[in-house]
């Protein structure tokens, strides 16, 4: 904390045995924009002074409650639960939850405050608190002029169970405010206990405490005047320094309180929801029942015995730790979803159990997926287990609003998740606060490589106009180093619903969401899991989208119904395919990194599809398995095992560990931990990262390793992919059930590539790839496409006959801009048998209003039935608008005037314009002859060329990307007529040329080809700007970061 | 250059350094910066601007009297009656671009038989259109963006693939006007002079005030003369299209955070040109020195004066019915005294006492109400005390009363304060207001009571 600190030595005398005391009024940062100091420092640091308790009090929040407990717990500190309010008429509070009635009263009294008001604010009264007034413990925070009627109103409402709060914070007059307060509890007949107004666990957050001040107020802290502290006094004392400041009596009253307060988050005793069980059945015998059902249908010819038996062991575990009900609530959603035609799939340890397979919730066989589920429920550990089901993305809300339906807002919420400030944000908040401007800030954010490099980071500075060995530079780094992790605000998980058996508000309090219809409790998906709630993870996916539409067309077409269930399994025509990376459009495997995998792992399995699912991750790449793995899987290195422990862990991925289990059982294998420990590692990575904490794992895991022989390189290899995995790790259960989607896909792109490719487009914006380079894919692959076409269209793209055994696609309203879709179903509704006779026919049938028809016209649909869209728009436009819709026919205006002709070059631009794709003629086919001038070559052309060739190639800018795991580098993707072409700019080009790399819609890469196999790379040397060649062609680039 | 659309800051104009970088009009500032972090920018001024493009037109009035204003960077000159008293065309252009030159200005010059022609012209850079039966093939061959079409009329114009006027006008008139409106045939119309476009005449003000902001604070004098002259500059074009003079101004000075400074400079006579009153200004300025770093420079000249008669009201315009201006009898009042002979004094939203008052311009009242017991008298600077016999020291030994009041502030601009006040007690009874220093250990006298 150079140049910020505050930091002295008490000079009073300390008595040799200091006073007991507990603190009572104490913020953690989840009172927001007020508490500087983690739940966990304060804990801690309370722990550390000896303190007999512990109130964590947010203004009217729980939020961090739960971390607090774990903190507490592991430290065996008292912790009690509390909360301050304000209510509206300025009485100040806080309450104290002395045993399991009294907490429901707070959450409850939260929950009512909570839904009062606006996301993120809080609304209560008077009489909202008598409401709950029964068993809780008050505590008066008087203002500095109290008034003696609000005290005795509180002594009558918590008679016994009330006492004013000393806060002595040397402040102007210390002892004049103590005997103020003596005289008002006398008059009030409260008693007075110490309390310390606490919002951070030492005195140094001080500056950290302004900043928040200054973000909350909206200015910089130079100019919050007396808002602010006036001194950094809210901090935990320690004892010797309270037994100066308070008479003796006021700290023993803490104690006495503390002793009062029982309650122990631990006592929260969870209840699965139990109404779906039919009255004359245990849950057990009702999971059964549908469990055998579901085998019937999946395997008509008889349950295999290795699945029957799987069954049985499930079951039995399940019956053991009393989840039927967890299972039975997540097969009951599953089932409404399929009810209404709702594709979905579920993903998580307990999904791809055989239970799960039988009951529909993932699709995932066991019969041909090994049974290599491990991490299914395990008997050792106490935790629920985890079911995430994946919806299609537009269909999700549905499912959620028939849970809240089923079980009422009074029992089902979604979880919480915690939004905290990153590095770019904590810079904004504490630059603002600091007086920087917006301008300095802009330079400072634009990137933050700096962050982690001191030389770039003093040449950032100077560029922002900043001194980077100044004072305000120290400062800012040092209070952005602590705001990081800081929680920001509660937003809503993106679809954990937590339900209960009884009122969910009395286990914890629920808010508003941002969104309408929506509530939210306070707690986050680890505060469930520490308590033991209930959790359904209820997801979009867009890809489910686009299978549920693509396997509908292909239904009807084929005249069979196709499911996830009935697609043809281990065809070798679909890994072929794979192999080649012909993935355009194919779930999860068709982003370059993707695509680039695929050539050298060769899929020829379900199980060599999951691990190309799960390989291309932060977590192995960071870990280094990637190579290893592939060398060993092309025969190029023997596979071997450190150690024959390993070898059941690692068998299935050649000795080397791909996947989160992996990495945790080696740690229980190799690292000698249990297999609680292991897990424990996993979920506590972030918060031990925090607290620096993780060495102490580090030494034990690699100790541990050690002693078991394994070679030291080895086990820094597994802890650094554990440190790798704790925040990007993909288990093996998601992948399996990821691959599944891989597999359907792909089955559907290999057979039905025009049922595919409508699907998709009517399911965009998804996956990584818009229409115009779908589509261009598609008909590189023979598929005819149609363009959008009053007298043809659809709202949604469609199938039509053409005596091909692949069906042309017909381009649906749905991709032209500034279309309604009603405008667009009603253009279809309305369509005469023999087709719109005029456009004054089509506008009167479908009541289309001007802008629906300007629409139509830039999308040239209006070509069959008024000739080019130059003149149709002329027409158009003409018609006026009310008028001519009340009329039966618009009258025809006479002077339709001769237009400029159209070169197909301006129709290409106009087609961009209006569909962001253009049938007519890619616009570099266009410019291919000045392109060849300068002997740059296609995309083409590049996949032929060899190794090491030197290569001039130009395209169209259609993708940047600068993965997070590349440092500096940027992929660019660069489209032509005939396909796409990699580019790879290395960082000191990156730097060298950013305006070419950032500014360029079409772009000339001079460089060499790098292959490697059917991987084809051209590594830039030198990048041309040659976006002018294009004229006024407008396209946009889909960068990802 | 930047401006604010609302949501974000947009580039207006990047200089040539600048656009070798890939920048351009219409980038985003952030998008700027992410193709060059080095830049310098500069916010647009709108009112400096309109302000600018005032006086240049007073300037203007030399030549005619009749000047319009077309904001925001265009003057229209009705040039017809006087192009004999200034040798002819070529002549009065060449002046018109000497003198704007010698202000500092580049500008780019159209002549038509109409001033939107005329405007148009002068944006593409034609050459003088001369006649009224050249004006037909001038315009048609012009792009259809002169008439600045708003973006759905563009983007109906490029759908129809119109890029000329000559190709607008052969469009039927009244399908365009129910297309695109009125207003674009209405502007092509004006400028082939088929309808009348009167403009309104710019009357120059009678007094003088322009302002210039800085994006930087400055210290130095030189700086501060240099803007002067600029301004002097101005003034100078401002008076000579009018044939007044001025024979006092007053120079300005905004600071950060303290009252205003002013310079009044008399000159004796009127004046009229720049050299003479920058000539009186360098004299007058050897005694001035700047108080604090300067935001904005501010030129004020209230009264004119026809150059040959008397000065036309000694308190401005207004005349001495309504009094004078009090701000400027106060300037001349704290020029008279010294700056520092008059003030008044409030309380300051602050923790730090020696910030928690602050002198004002008289008048100006506080907002803060002070927080709790203070001394009357503060130092202007806390005195370190000396320790005797373990007890503060100030002609007597210094015994502490009661509680600390700790104040711990102001760790953000470097004048960080940590010290635990005191009330103490002499043996005379004097009250002190003390401090304890928490970082140097060392003992303070802040201030006594009364």
């Amino acid at each position: 904390m150079d140049g910020i600190a505050i930091s002295a030595q008490a000079a009073l005398p300390t008595p040799v045995v200091p006073p007991d005391y507990a603190e009572l009024h104490c913020l953690s940062n989840f009172s927001f924009q007020r508490g500087a100091s983690h739940a966990e420092e304060l804990v801690e640091r309370a722990h550390q002074l000896g303190y007999r308790a512990l109130a964590i009090t947010d203004e009217c929040s729980l939020a961090g409650m739960v971390r607090a407990h774990r903190a507490a717990k592991e430290l065996g500190l008292h912790l009690i639960v509390g909360a301050e309010f304000t209510l509206d008429d300025g009485l100040r509070l806080v309450l104290l939850a002395p045993e399991r009635q009294a907490y429901g009263d707070l959450a409850e009294l939260i929950t009512r405050g909570r839904r009062n008001a606006d996301k993120g604010s809080y609304r209560l009264g008077r009489s909202d608190v008598a409401d709950f007034a029964g068993q809780l413990l008050a505590i008066w925070l008087p203002p500095d002029q109290p008034d003696v009627a609000d005290g005795l109103w509180l002594a009558r409402h918590f008679a016994g169970r009330c006492w004013i709060a000393a806060e002595l914070l040397l402040g102007p007059d210390d002892a004049g405010r103590l005997r103020q307060l003596q005289w008002l509890a006398g008059e009030c007949g409260l008693p007075l206990l110490a309390a310390g107004d606490v919002h951070m666990h030492q005195r140094d957050r001080q500056p950290l405490q302004d900043v928040l001040t200054a973000v909350r107020l909206g200015k910089p802290v130079a100019q919050c005047g007396t808002a602010l502290f006036g001194n950094s006094e809210r901090h935990l004392r320690t004892r010797q320094r309270l037994a100066t400041l308070y008479p003796i009596e006021l700290l023993a009253e803490t104690v006495r309180v503390a002793e009062r307060c029982t309650f122990s988050l631990d006592e929260l005793r969870y209840e699965y929801p139990d109404e779906f069980v039919p009255p004359q059945l245990t849950p057990i015998a009702y999971l059964s029942q549908l469990t055998e059902a579901g085998l019937r249908e999946r395997y008509p010819d008889g349950t295999p015995p290795k699945v029957r038996e799987q069954v049985d062991k499930e079951l039995a575990l399940i019956a053991e730790k009393g989840y039927e009900a967890y299972f039975l609530t997540v097969e009951d959603i599953v089932r409404y979803a399929r009810s209404q035609g709702i594709l979905c799939q579920g993903r998580g340890s307990a999904a791809n159990s055989a239970v799960c397979y039988a009951l529909g919730i993932t699709a995932v066989d066991p019969a041909i997926s090994n049974l290599l589920f491990e991490r299914f429920v395990s008997s050792e550990r106490d935790e629920p287990p985890d079911i995430d089901v994946d919806f299609e993305h537009d269909r999700r809300e549905e499912v959620i609003q028939y849970v809240y339906r089923k079980y009422g807002r009074d029992r089902a919420a979604l979880a919480a998740t915690v939004i905290t400030y990153r590095t770019k944000s904590a810079l904004r908040d504490v630059g603002r606060a600091l007086g920087l401007s917006e301008d300095q800030l802009d330079r400072l954010t634009r990137s933050l490589a700096w962050w982690d490099n001191k030389d770039e980071l003093a040449q950032r500075m100077l560029e922002a106009g900043l001194e980077p060995d100044s004072r305000p530079v120290r400062q800012l780094l040092s209070l952005v180093g602590t705001l990081r992790r800081f929680p920001r605000h509660l937003s809503q998980h993106v679809g954990g619903l937590v339900i209960s058996r009884g009122s969910l508000q009395r286990l914890v309090p629920i808010e508003n969401a941002a969104m309408a219809e929506r509530t939210v409790i306070e707690w986050d998906k680890d505060d469930l899991d520490t308590v033991g709630l209930l959790k359904v993870d209820v997801l979009a996916l867009g890809m489910l989208s686009a299978l549920r539409r693509t396997m509908a067309l292909v239904s009807a077409l084929r005249q069979r119904p196709l499911t996830l269930h009935t697609v043809p399994s281990e065809d070798p025509a679909v890994y072929e395919m794979l192999s080649r990376a012909d993935s355009v459009g194919v779930f999860q495997v068709e982003s370059r990194a993707q695509m680039s995998m695929l050539p050298r792992l060769k899929p020829r399995c379900f199980y060599d599809l999951v691990i190309e699912v799960a390989i291309v991750r932060p977590g192995p790449i960071q870990g280094g398995m990637v190579h290893p793995y592939l060398r060993r899987k092309q025969g190029l290195e023997p596979v071997e095992y450190p150690h024959d422990d390993v070898r059941a862990v690692l068998e299935r991925t050649l000795g080397v560990p791909l996947f989160q289990e992996q990495v945790m059982q080696l740690a229980v294998v190799a690292g000698g931990f249990t297999a609680g420990e292991a897990d424990q590692l996993r979920r506590s990575m972030a918060a031990w990262r925090r607290t620096g904490r993780i060495d102490i794992y580090r030494d034990k895991l690699i100790s541990g390793m050690l002693e078991r022989k394994y070679p030291l390189e080895f086990a820094e290899r597994i802890f650094k992919q554990i440190e790798g995995f704790a925040e990007y790790g993909f288990p093996e259960s998601h992948a399996a059930s990821f691959a599944k989607l891989v597999y359907v896909s792909a089955w559907l792109k290999r057979h039905e590539p025009a049922a595919f490719l409508c699907g998709l487009l009517n399911s965009l914006p998804m996956g990584f790839y818009s229409a115009s380079q779908l589509i261009q894919d598609a008909r590189r692959h023979g598929i005819e496409v149609r363009p959008v076409d009053v007298q043809c269209s659809e709202w949604d793209c469609t199938l039509e006959d053409n005596g091909q055994p692949q069906p042309a696609v017909r381009l649906g309203f749905n991709l032209v801009k500034g279309m309604a879709e009603a405008a667009g179903r009603q253009i279809a509704r309305q369509r005469p048998a023999t087709g719109y006779a005029s456009v004054a026919q089509l506008q009167q049938l479908a009541q289309l209003d001007p802008r629906m028809l300007t629409a139509l016209t830039e999308a040239d649909a209006l070509a069959t039935l008024a000739g080019h869209r130059r003149q149709a728009w002329w027409r158009v436009s003409g018609l006026d608008t009310q008028a001519d819709l009340a009329r039966a026919a618009a009258p025809a205006e006479v002077d339709q005037p001769a237009l400029p002709p159209v070169t197909l070059g301006q129709d290409v631009v106009f087609d961009y314009r209006a569909l962001g794709l253009s049938l007519r003629a890619h616009p570099l086919s266009l410019l291919r002859t000045q392109l060849a001038a300068e002997r740059l070559l296609t995309a083409a052309d590049i996949a032929r060329a060899p190794n090491g060739r030197i290569v001039r190639v130009a395209g169209l800018v259609v993708g940047r990307q600068r993965p997070g795991t590349a440092t500096g580098v940027v992929f660019v993707t660069l489209e032509d007529e005939t396909g796409n072409t990699n580019v790879i700019v290395w960082n000191d080009l990156v730097e060298r040329q950013r305006r070419e790399l950032l500014g360029s819609q079409l772009l000339a890469v001079y460089g060499i080809v790098q292959r490697e196999g059917r991987v084809v790379n051209v590594l830039a040397k030198r990048l041309v700007d040659k976006t002018a060649l294009l004229g006024e062609l407008q396209v946009r680039s889909r960068d990802f970061h | 250059m930047v401006e604010s659309t609302g949501r974000f800051d947009q580039v207006v104009h990047a200089d040539a350094l600048a656009s070798s970088l890939g920048l351009r009009a219409g980038l985003k500032l952030s998008a700027a910066l992410a193709l060059a972090n080095q830049l310098t920018v500069h916010r647009r001024q709108p009112a400096a601007e309109a302000a600018l493009l005032a006086s240049l037109a007073a300037w203007a009035q030399q030549f005619t009297p009749t000047v319009a204003l077309a904001p925001p960077a265009t003057l229209l000159l009705e040039v017809g009656g006087c192009l004999r008293y200034f040798g002819g065309l070529s002549s009065l252009l060449e002046q018109v671009r000497a003198g704007l030159a010698e202000l500092g200005h580049a500008v780019r010059m159209g002549c038509a038989p109409t001033p939107l022609a005329a405007q148009w012209a002068a944006w593409l850079g034609l050459p003088p259109v001369m006649t009224a039966g050249d004006l037909p093939a001038v315009l048609a061959a012009m792009s259809i963006r002169v008439l600045q079409p708003d973006r759905k009329q563009a983007d109906g114009l490029s759908q129809l693939g119109i890029n000329t006027l000559a190709q607008l006008q052969r469009l039927p008139r009244g399908g365009l006007n129910k297309r695109f409106g009125p207003a674009l045939l209405l502007q092509l119309d004006r400028a082939l002079g088929k309808v009348a476009d009167p403009r309104e005449p710019f009357v120059a003000p009678d007094r003088f005030e322009r302002c210039i902001d800085l994006d930087y604070p400055f210290e130095q004098l030189d700086v501060f003369l240099l803007l002067a002259d600029r301004l002097l500059a101005e003034l100078a074009a401002f008076l000579s299209g009018r044939g007044l003079g001025v024979q006092a101004v007053l120079l300005r000075c905004k600071h950060e955070g303290l009252p205003a400074s002013v310079l009044p400079v008399g000159f004796g006579v009127p004046l009229r040109r720049a050299a003479e009153m920058q000539a009186v200004l360098a004299e007058r300025a050897a005694r001035f020195s700047l108080p604090a770093p300067v935001l904005a420079v501010t030129l004020l000249a209230d009264v004119l004066h026809p150059l040959d008669g008397q000065p036309l009201s000694l308190f401005g315009p207004g005349g001495d019915a309504d009094g004078g201006d009090a701000s400027l009898l106060l300037a001349r009042l704290a020029a008279r005294l010294g700056d520092d002979a008059v003030c008044g004094l409030v309380a300051v939203d602050e923790h730090r006492p020696e910030l928690a008052w602050q002198a004002v311009q008289p008048g100006a009242a506080g907002t803060a109400q002070a927080r709790g017991e203070r001394p009357g008298w503060l130092l202007p600077q806390p005195l370190p005390l000396s320790i005797r016999d373990e007890q503060p020291w100030y002609g007597e030994a210094l015994a502490c009363i009661g509680q600390p009041e700790r104040i711990e502030s102001g760790w953000w601009d470097g004048e960080a304060v940590v010290r635990d006040y005191f009330q103490a007690r002499g043996a005379s009874g004097r009250r002190y207001w003390i401090y304890r220093d928490r970082v140097s250990h060392g003992w303070y006298l802040h201030g006594m009571f009364g």
